[in-house]
């Protein structure tokens, strides 16, 4: 195994010592002719080219096929718009995120492609950070104990909050907070400490608050985090997974990813939840971690290699595909040698190829 | 962004076990993939950019000015300088950095490869920006050091005035230099720059490229300066606030033959990418 | 004079063998450090050379700096020592790189949609590595650049380039030796409409030659934000080509 594999890069810095008092290569041809600034007071300054109208959206565009003026359901265009560009001048849609209107007319803000909800019109972004929705499961790390509330950084915008009402104390959940609770907000979790939780509400600027009302939810211990792009992270029913190897994957809907070494899990003990929830004891803030054998470890570090070479061929990421890629790991019998890019892109392929259809 | 207790000590126990098991799998000696180029910057002597997955990145560019020196001097005249984003100025992490690299290379820089006339020698000047690190970036910073001054050239004096400068009695003006930059030598033809490495220590083991949060358990760090061969310094460093930086003789002696090995891969690997 | 020759010749050749309505050869690249930040961008105008990496919007990490109602936008400018010909070391706070940090910020202020994200701040990082003339309009075009491909919704484009008055010649986009030869002015536009977020003169012009100046430039800007506008383009279809993987 090579202990350093060296890539050339690809990009623009690849071409050593170009123009290096060499005369220029290519020159960029300004087909303008000479430009007047008096033309300036009589151009009208909404002037749209020709190549603009033809970019407007309008059904005859769409995707749906069936020419249906009242289409429902979602249509994604797979044309790119870019910042500034005319999105629609029919004044029969309603403009959401990633637009701006200038009287009837509304442009793209964001370079991306055109989503149709009925009648709501908006643009995706191709890239661009975690938007936090209702419902959502997500990993957090604490960023900062304030007096009733932490804050939580999620890979949103901006932090989200956790109130000290929207979690479980120890004691059950009839239990009454008390000053003393506010008091010892550190005791339950402190900075640093990462937890999972679920999105409860979304505030107007965009923050979300969470909550862990749930044996599902809470501090996260006997584990490793990594991240990916929220993007890449495809939504589901269920975020936690049991995979094969003794080893569970939690999959922040955010792109924050837990992977930790399988427990029973409170709840499959058989009993009632709602009385495993009064009887929650101190031991689910605790910080101390279980005895995780060698092998579990490597099982953990050979997931996250997994997840990791998912991530760095941009392919999306559900339980099936992360399975099918730990399956693929097991050509190598180290997990370090997963580090490498063709190994990497290897295993992205099997797994698209396995996950088919 | 600090880690929790629990990732602190699952990161921990990994680390220190026999074997020790990383949390990207690797082997104790192995590195991450990089991506490197040389030769990428028209305004310099030398350069080098390399980019490491996690998303570290470092430029260097390599600069030599003509100096006038005092006849009979003997001083290498190198100045590393280099600027870590999202750090003030002066901070220890900077000082770390360029201390250690001006010294390694102004140690293994012969004073005759800078030599221009009698009165006139080059002076270097390393400078860096680290774009982005999450790991330590001593070693990053290290090697595109090592790559830069590998891509390194020299303008030679024009033809016309290399056979009368040996007596330089009436040597007034600055020297003329040869315009053609493909005829200007190479710094390392005959001689290779300094590396340097930092391996972190957890318990008994020894890591080299540790990623950030594998120095954030660690119990220090230990740098070594490889130059021809064999390793020319050794320096404990702290890798984190809280970190011991008390070792036993012996793990200092098994982290420096470890690094020693790894020095002597790299500076291979660094070699393969400028052909002559 | 005898640089004047050279700098225009009477056949209408530039030193660089460019006319006077051309600009340099341009390149450019997005989402070049997809790891290390949220959006980023290479320029390359001629032998200028910049980086542009956004990170945010994000929670501001000062409370100074969260402002109630709008994004605070920070830009930081990184000249590298060895960027010129001969090595300068410039500090952060040398007054030039200032000012050119602040122009920067005003001008992006205006251009991105900031109340969408009240509380947030976005840091703009920009890395000088080579420079031939221009460095500001570099600057501004990557930054430009990353920011779209950041996500952060902005009205338009917003595209800076120079233009400069020798004697009675207006040429477009100078490199280093032409700007320090004559009146230069630098201009940004927002989108392809005649709508200017900077302009920049600081060197004495008669009045009746500003105009031509302006339009110059502002054709260079609108030739700038085809060719900025193209390489998005690729750039978003070869991301849904792979996402359809």
């Amino acid at each position: 195994m090579p202990m350093l594999t060296v890539h050339t890069s690809t990009d623009l810095f690849s071409s050593s010592r170009l123009g290096h008092r060499a005369p220029r290569s290519a020159k960029e041809e300004l087909d303008s002719e000479d430009v007047v600034m008096s033309d300036a007071d009589s151009a009208e300054p909404e002037q749209e080219s020709d190549d603009d109208d033809d970019r407007i959206f309008s059904l005859d565009h769409t995707e749906t096929g069936d020419g249906d003026a009242r289409v429902t359901g979602v249509v994604k265009s797979r044309h790119i718009v870019t910042p500034g560009e005319l999105v629609t001048a029919e004044s029969m849609w309603m403009r959401g995120h990633g637009t701006y209107s200038v009287g009837l007319k509304s442009y793209s803000s964001v370079a991306g492609t055109i989503t149709r909800v009925n009648k709501l019109l908006s643009v995706a972004p191709l890239r661009g950070r975690y938007d936090p929705k209702i419902g959502d499961h997500v990993i957090g790390r604490i960023i900062d104990v304030g007096t009733r509330s932490w804050h939580v950084d999620i890979g949103a915008k901006q932090a989200a909050v956790l109130m000290l009402g929207s979690v479980n104390l120890p004691g059950g959940v009839q239990r009454r907070k008390s000053e003393s609770d506010e008091l010892q907000m550190r005791a339950f979790l402190k900075e640093g400490d990462l937890l999972n939780a679920e999105v409860q509400a979304v505030f107007t600027d965009g923050a979300a608050s969470l909550h862990t009302r749930s044996l599902n939810y809470g501090k996260l211990r006997n584990g490793y985090f990594f991240t990916i792009p929220s993007s890449l992270v495809v939504r589901s029913k269920y975020h936690t997974f049991e995979l094969p190897g003794g080893v569970d994957l939690v999959l922040g809907v955010n792109g924050y990813i837990w992977l930790r070494k399988h427990t029973q899990q409170l709840g499959e003990q058989g009993v009632s939840i709602t009385r495993l929830a009064e009887e929650a004891g101190w031991e689910i803030y605790s910080d101390e971690n279980e005895y995780i054998s060698p092998s579990i470890r490597e099982n953990i570090a050979r997931y996250a290699n997994a997840v990791k070479a998912l991530r760095y061929c941009e392919v999306g990421v559900n339980e099936a595909r992360v399975i099918a890629a730990y399956e693929a790991s097991k050509e190598y019998r180290s997990p370090g040698e997963m580090i490498e890019n063709d190994v990497k892109k290897r295993i992205a392929k099997h797994v698209l190829l396995a996950t088919k259809g | 962004m600090p880690l929790s207790l629990a990732e602190e000590s699952f990161l921990n126990v990994s680390l220190s076990q026999r074997p020790p098991c990383r949390s990207d799998g690797r082997n104790q000696l192995q590195f991450r993939p990089i991506d490197a180029a040389a030769g990428i910057l028209p305004t310099t002597n030398g350069s080098a950019r390399i980019r490491l997955d996690d998303g570290g990145e470092c430029i260097v560019g390599v600069k030599a000015e003509v100096m006038t020196v005092s006849r009979g001097s003997d001083v290498v005249n190198v100045e590393v300088d280099c600027d870590i984003v999202g750090l003030p100025a002066n901070s220890p992490l900077q000082n770390l950095l360029c201390a250690t690299l001006e010294m390694a290379i102004k140690n293994a820089l012969p004073s005759r490869l800078l030599r221009i006339t009698n009165k006139y020698r080059y002076k270097i000047f390393v400078d860096g920006i680290i774009l982005d690190h999450v790991s330590h970036p001593l070693t990053l910073f290290s090697m595109t050091t090592y790559l830069a001054l590998l891509d390194t050239r020299l303008p030679r004096l024009a033809p016309d005035l290399v056979g009368n400068d040996n007596d330089d009695k009436d040597e007034i003006g600055i020297p003329q230099f040869s315009s053609d930059w493909a005829d200007a030598d190479r710094l390392c033809q005959n001689w290779s720059p300094p590396l340097v490495q930092l391996g972190i220590v957890v318990g008994k083991n020894v890591f080299v490229d540790a990623t950030g949060e594998e120095a954030e358990v660690s119990d220090g760090g230990l740098l070594t300066v490889w130059h021809d061969g064999r390793v020319v310094g050794v320096r404990v460093v702290k890798t984190r606030d809280s970190s011991k930086q008390v070792f036993s003789v012996s793990s200092i002696s098994n982290a420096v033959e470890v690094l020693a090995n790894a020095s002597r891969d790299i500076e291979k690997a660094l070699k393969g990418i400028i052909s002559y | 004079m005898a640089s004047r020759m050279e700098i225009f010749s009477p056949e209408g050749l530039r030193i660089d063998g460019r006319r006077w309505n051309e600009v340099r050869h341009f390149r450019c690249a997005i989402n070049t450090h997809p790891v290390s930040s949220d959006g980023s961008a290479i320029i390359e105008q001629g032998n200028t050379k910049v980086i542009c990496n956004v990170i945010g919007p994000v929670e501001p990490t000062l409370r100074s700096r969260v402002v109630p109602d709008r994004v605070s936008i920070s830009v930081k400018v990184v000249v590298a020592p060895f960027s010129t010909i001969d090595r300068r070391k410039r500090s952060q706070n040398d007054s030039r790189i200032q000012e050119m940090c602040s122009s920067i910020q005003h001008v992006f202020e205006d251009a991105v949609i900031a109340h969408l994200f009240p509380r947030s701040q976005i840091d703009v990082n920009l890395y000088v590595v080579a420079q031939d003339g221009g460095v500001l309009q570099a600057c501004i075009n990557a930054t430009t650049l990353a920011l779209i491909d950041a996500g952060v919704p902005m009205y338009d484009y917003v595209c800076a380039c120079t233009a400069g008055m020798l004697d009675r010649e207006v040429l477009l986009d100078l490199n280093r030796i032409e700007e320090s030869d004559m009146p230069f002015l630098t201009m940004a536009t927002i989108g392809s409409k005649r709508k200017v977020a900077l302009l920049q003169l600081e060197m004495k012009v008669q009045f009746d030659r500003l105009e031509p100046m302006m339009a110059a430039s502002m054709s260079g800007c609108h030739h700038i934000r085809d060719l900025m506008d193209n390489e998005v383009r690729k750039h978003g279809k070869s991301r849904l080509e792979r996402g359809s993987l």
